[in-house]
């Protein structure tokens, strides 16, 4: 009975430390969809010239981790909302369940504000702008996700053993 | 000499313009007597200046407690509210729109435009674009219907077509809604006239005469017409002329040199043109280096003349073409 409390105890420790992990693994996935989202829109703006409610329309279609976000976008500019209140509720509802960092969130704020009230050329820079954020912050965060995916598993089991340990 | 927009009771659609302001705009102004609404035609929104608006009985300063004629008591136009008006108005798609505002004008659902001023951006003295909009003006389209049957019978051709015309007036004095009218009876036909429903080819340069929205009139111009919208007229009507086969072309604001050949083009193969051009009276239009030739010629075997003397669509005077 004791071994089976044991094993229960660690395997739960170690489950806890796996599911920061995903976590991590999930703020990646995200920020990947969120970079090529970004690009997509910029192409159906600066080229396709599509209106904001359309061309966020077909980026959600496209699917992928951010695909909520750009959806209720897209969901309340057909309400007509203008553009930046609509990014930002998008934003503040896909927050809650996004893994995303504070800093992740930033050029994202900072788009919603001149999105659509641009021309073309202007609104290719500020996308570029945001993009080379996101970038840099993806790039630092595959570089780390290796050694923080290990940590946190390892961190669980270990906490499991000390609690085990402890108790035992 | 008669008064062509006192012929049937002109309303506008406020209601569906004003969706596109603030709310707070949008409450002040639904304020307006009813029999002030129904008539308003322009509303004009300038950063730091009062709200302004147009209606057939006179200008309105809009107070938050309704129509004022003193400018003193009226809502004064925030940066806030205009930002929240372009955002409306271009569905916050200003790079979308980018080729129509360089025009100075958007077009609007049912047919109404929303025209724009500010800080424009220029390279090598073409016009690239607003950098920062400052004021729209907001042209209610009311279109009205029957005015044109009191010129029609004057253009009948005695085998049932009807004579290539041109309609003279100054700005805002009723051309575009008497040509509207004249497409629509034609396209529709007139029994009661003698007028057999005809094929005409509309070519709508500045989305004016159909009040084109994305492609589609918002104007009804008859079930026989054919419009190429925001396109320069003289391709507009040599496309239509090609590929249609129109009986009647009609256009709006003829004025360049080479308006005036694809006009002489398409009267040679034997279509009806109806044009208008901005102008108080013919003898002005003699005086055009553009136009005169098709006058000398007598392209336009009938010409119609409004002003605003008596109001909007003020009729002075229908000739057979000929100076006086």
């Amino acid at each position: 009975m004791r071994m089976v409390g044991a094993v229960m105890v660690v395997a739960s420790a170690f489950y806890l430390g796996h599911l920061h992990a995903r976590q991590k693994e999930r703020r990646v996935l995200e920020l990947v969809a969120l970079l090529a989202g970004l690009q997509l829109l910029e192409s159906e703006v600066v080229f396709g010239r599509r209106l904001f409610a359309d061309a966020l329309s077909r980026v959600a279609e496209v699917g992928g981790e951010a695909s909520p976000f750009f959806a209720a976008a897209a969901q309340s500019s057909r309400r007509g909302e203008p553009a930046a209140r609509a990014w930002e509720s998008a934003l503040r509802a896909w927050r809650r369940q996004a893994q995303l960092l504070e800093g992740d969130w930033r050029p994202l704020t900072r788009l919603g504000a001149v999105i659509g009230v641009t021309e073309a050329e202007d609104q290719a820079r500020h996308f570029h702008m945001a993009r080379v954020e996101i970038e840099g912050r993806l790039h630092a965060a595959r570089e780390q996700l290796p050694k923080a995916t290990r940590l946190y598993r390892a961190l669980g089991l270990s906490m499991g053993l000390v609690v085990v340990i402890f108790l035992y | 000499m008669a008064n062509m927009a006192a012929l049937l009771p002109p309303k506008s659609d406020l209601s569906q313009v004003l969706s596109y302001f603030p709310s707070h705009l949008a409450a002040a102004i639904s304020l307006l007597p009813r029999e002030l609404s129904e008539t308003v035609y322009e509303i004009r929104v300038n950063i730091g200046k009062p709200l302004l608006l147009h209606a057939l009985q006179g200008e309105f300063f809009i107070t938050p407690g309704g129509p004022s004629q003193d400018a003193g008591e009226a809502i004064v136009v925030s940066h806030d509210d205009l930002i929240h008006l372009l955002d409306a108005v271009t569905a916050s798609s200003v790079y979308a729109l980018a080729d129509a505002m360089r025009e100075g004008f958007l077009p609007l659902p049912g047919g109404h435009r929303v025209g724009m001023v500010g800080e424009v951006r220029t390279e090598g003295g073409e016009v690239l674009g607003f950098r920062h909009v400052s004021g729209l003006n907001f042209r209610l389209c009311r279109p009205v219907f029957g005015i044109g049957r009191s010129v029609m019978r004057a253009l009948i051709k005695p085998g049932g077509g009807i004579f290539s015309t041109l309609i003279v007036a100054p700005p805002a004095a009723g051309k575009t809604t008497l040509l509207r009218d004249l497409i629509r009876t034609l396209s529709y036909g007139a029994p009661e006239l003698g007028i057999r429903p005809h094929r005409v080819g509309v070519a709508d340069e500045r989305g004016e005469i159909g009040g084109g929205f994305r492609g589609v009139a918002q104007i009804d111009l008859g079930p026989r017409t054919d419009i190429i919208e925001l396109c320069p007229k003289r391709h507009a009507l040599k496309m239509i002329l090609r590929g249609m086969g129109p009986e009647v072309l009609a256009t709006d604001e003829i004025g360049h040199p080479q308006d005036g050949e694809a006009v002489l083009d398409a009267v040679l193969s034997g279509v009806s043109v109806i044009c208008t051009a901005h102008g108080a009276s013919l003898d002005e239009l003699y005086g055009r280096p553009s136009l005169r030739p098709l006058l000398e010629e007598r392209i336009f075997l009938r010409t119609v003349v409004l002003s605003r003397r008596l109001g909007p669509g003020t009729l002075e005077q229908i000739g057979r073409g000929e100076r006086k």
